[in-house]
């Protein structure tokens, strides 16, 4: 199945128990082959000021970030959908 | 030599591209991503201003698509880059192609024939 | 081989013959080894060279004084005496340090501002500036190339403002298309020169200097109580020394003729301060003929007559060569740096240096500004008043320009060692915090006080 990046970008990410747990707003990946696997979505507002740089201004507030494993996911129609629970989601981490 | 962590959208997207002689190629307007088997890859890059308006929204597709036609192109659509011709990264997207083999630029060579190359000293 | 993204790989060599480095690097082909730290642009430091100072300086003073700067230094001085005189200090200041910061921003990313900005905002976000820079300039392009026409008129009345219109425009057009552009900046910026007349017109008039003075460093509320019709006139000339264009012409000029970090910032510098000087002349002359009479300025003759009164003919011939070579001189720039913008944005080639059937799009744009623009002015607006609401537009638009040029300037990413000291920062914030409160004001301003109209 085949998506465009902003087919799924700021898409809702939503956990086991139907919880939203923020937009989904940047993929991280790592080459693999001919392309690059996709390993972790970010998730959240404040990875948006991450995006702009804020974090070199005011590294302590934005330095925690919620990175989320993309093997957790089980589907991205409608919304990201999570395998999980939000309590089972990896916390916040330091970046 | 660990793996390489690469965020897409701060370090992809919204990137100039470059071809292999160092011309300029447009921007990555968007990704193209396959789903399977619950793995995920970035399979290609999508370039031209019908990918950027159809980024922005279907009203904004519609319009560019319009005005590319008054300009002469005859079949306005995104092009696809796979991810095999890009050869890195730095402050912009590197390809190992030359830009008359990705077909993007499609405007720029319509304008560039229909109207510039006509005028006296181009 | 990892590759961090932030600022911990990459930092630039000390070693100031380099000062630009690209501070991120991922080679994804196929295993092929990629160095991690490419340099873009090595780039020898040069000894001092004079003409790209002088050069430098000229374009500063063409930036600072254009049409829109006439016309709202004159209306000031005209209908508010000294109180609008303290507005030059802050604009001196933003204009300097936003210039020198675009400037740099070129030089240590080896990219122009639009391109990072894009690619820093994303497509949505760095959507809002490119709009609002792209309205400003191309109805600052109608400001300028009104200009150049009236100023046509203060000598030869005879001829119409709709014949000179479309005739500037072309002009202008036939002289971007063939001749080298530097060239044409050039003349048009000493030519410009001849606007020094109205300094010299200050100091025949024999102002109090002394109240001159103190009316620079506070605003003078015993003089003028602060009504919409003072603050609008304030936010006017906001915009007026600080016209969006000349950021991104500034950055990308700096990357059409490799100018260093050093002559980048001492020509901003030098040539703002002497196109301050030209400004506190327009306003003081202004205030000494026009205020006591309560003649408001609604035609550039009126802006001139100061200037004419103190200098007679000779002031009134080297007014006009000023006025026509400095709107001549902006409307190059600005239709220039229109182009650019738009270019950056989406990523096509651009620039005077190749081949123009390389860059059509670039040649395209600029085209298109044209023609608008002309449209625009022969539609029967006012200059002098479109001249006022556009300043105060352009300053409405700058919170949006310099917002995301001092996010990229403190991204150690694309800055490394170049990125903004602290210093830079406090004085950047404290003119952007100044323009967002100008920005807010404006809209209401513009609807109270009717665009200026007095």
């Amino acid at each position: 199945m085949r998506f465009r990046w902003h087919d799924l970008i700021w898409k809702t990410v939503v956990d086991a128990d139907g919880r939203k747990l923020g937009p989904l707003v940047d993929l991280v990946a790592t080459p693999e082959g001919e392309g690059l696997r996709v390993t972790a979505l970010l998730v959240g507002r404040r990875e948006l000021l991450h995006r702009i740089g804020w974090h070199h201004i005011d590294p302590e507030r934005l330095g925690r970030r919620r990175e989320i494993p993309w093997q957790l996911v089980t589907d991205v129609r409608g919304a990201v959908h999570l395998s999980v629970r939000g309590d089972r989601v990896p916390p916040l981490r330091s970046s | 030599m660990s793996a390489q962590r690469i965020e897409l959208g701060r370090h992809v997207l919204d990137k100039e591209i470059h071809d292999v002689h160092g011309r300029p190629c447009g921007k990555v307007d968007d990704l193209l991503i396959e789903l399977d088997a619950g793995d995920a890859h970035v399979v290609g890059l999508v370039t031209g201003p019908t990918a950027f308006a159809r980024a922005i929204g279907p009203r904004c597709a519609a319009v560019v698509a319009v005005v590319e036609r008054l300009l002469g192109v005859k079949d306005p659509r995104p092009v696809d880059l796979t991810w095999s011709t890009v050869e890195y990264i730095d402050v912009g997207v590197h390809l190992n192609v030359a830009e008359e083999e990705t077909g993007a630029n499609e405007l720029a060579r319509v304008v560039s024939r229909r109207f510039i190359s006509r005028l006296p000293g181009a | 081989m990892s590759v961090r993204c932030g600022n911990l790989q990459g930092a630039p060599p000390r070693d100031r013959t380099q000062n630009s480095t690209v501070h991120l690097h991922i080679p994804v082909a196929n295993g092929k080894s990629v160095p991690v730290t490419a340099s873009v642009k090595a780039e020898r430091r040069r000894p001092w060279r004079i003409s790209a100072l002088a050069l430098g300086v000229l374009a500063s003073v063409g930036g600072f004084v254009d049409m829109g700067g006439i016309i709202t230094s004159s209306q000031a001085g005209a209908s508010f005496h000294y109180a609008l005189l303290w507005t030059v200090v802050p604009g001196i200041v933003g204009f300097a340090v936003y210039a020198e910061m675009s400037g740099r921003i070129a030089l240590s990313s080896g990219r122009a501002t639009f391109d990072v900005v894009r690619e820093r905002l994303g497509k949505h976000l760095s959507l809002i500036p490119l709009v609002a820079l792209t309205f400003v300039n191309v109805l600052t392009l109608v400001v300028e190339i009104s200009g150049m026409a009236l100023a046509v008129r203060l000598g030869l009345r005879f001829l119409p403002q709709p014949v000179l219109v479309p005739l500037m425009a072309l002009v202008l057009l036939v002289l971007l298309w063939r001749v080298n552009f530097e060239l044409l900046d050039n003349s048009a910026a000493l030519l410009g020169l001849a606007m020094v007349a109205t300094v010299v017109a200050a100091v025949v008039l024999r102002p109090p200097w002394h109240d001159v003075a103190a009316a620079m460093v506070r605003p003078s509320p015993d003089e003028m109580t602060p009504t919409a019709d003072y603050l609008f006139a304030g936010i006017s000339l906001l915009g007026a020394y600080m016209t969006p264009y000349q950021f991104e012409f500034y950055s990308s000029g700096m990357r059409e003729q490799e100018e260093d970090v050093r002559t980048n910032w001492v020509s901003a510098i030098i040539g703002t301060v002497f196109g301050g000087l030209i400004t506190i002349a327009l306003i003081v002359v202004a205030a000494q003929v026009l205020y006591p009479q309560h003649q408001q300025v609604q035609t550039l003759e009126d802006a001139a007559s100061p200037t004419v009164s103190a200098l007679g003919s000779t002031g009134l011939a080297l007014f006009m060569l000023g006025a026509f070579a400095v709107s001549a001189g902006a409307a190059v720039e600005v239709s220039l740096s229109g182009a650019y913008t738009v270019c950056q944005y989406f990523g096509w080639g651009w620039g005077k240096k190749p081949r123009s059937r390389e860059v059509p799009l670039f040649h395209l744009t600029y085209f298109v500004m044209f023609v608008v623009a002309v449209l625009v002015a022969l539609s029967g607006i006012d200059p002098i008043r479109l001249t006022t609401v556009t300043m105060a537009l352009a300053a409405l638009s700058l919170p949006f320009i310099f917002g995301p040029m001092l996010i990229v300037a403190n991204d150690p990413d694309y800055m490394g060692e170049q990125r903004n000291k602290l210093a830079a920062n406090v004085v950047a914030m404290i003119i952007l915090a100044l323009l967002v409160v100008v920005t807010v004001a404006t809209i209401p301003l513009l609807v109270i006080t009717g665009g200026g109209s007095s």
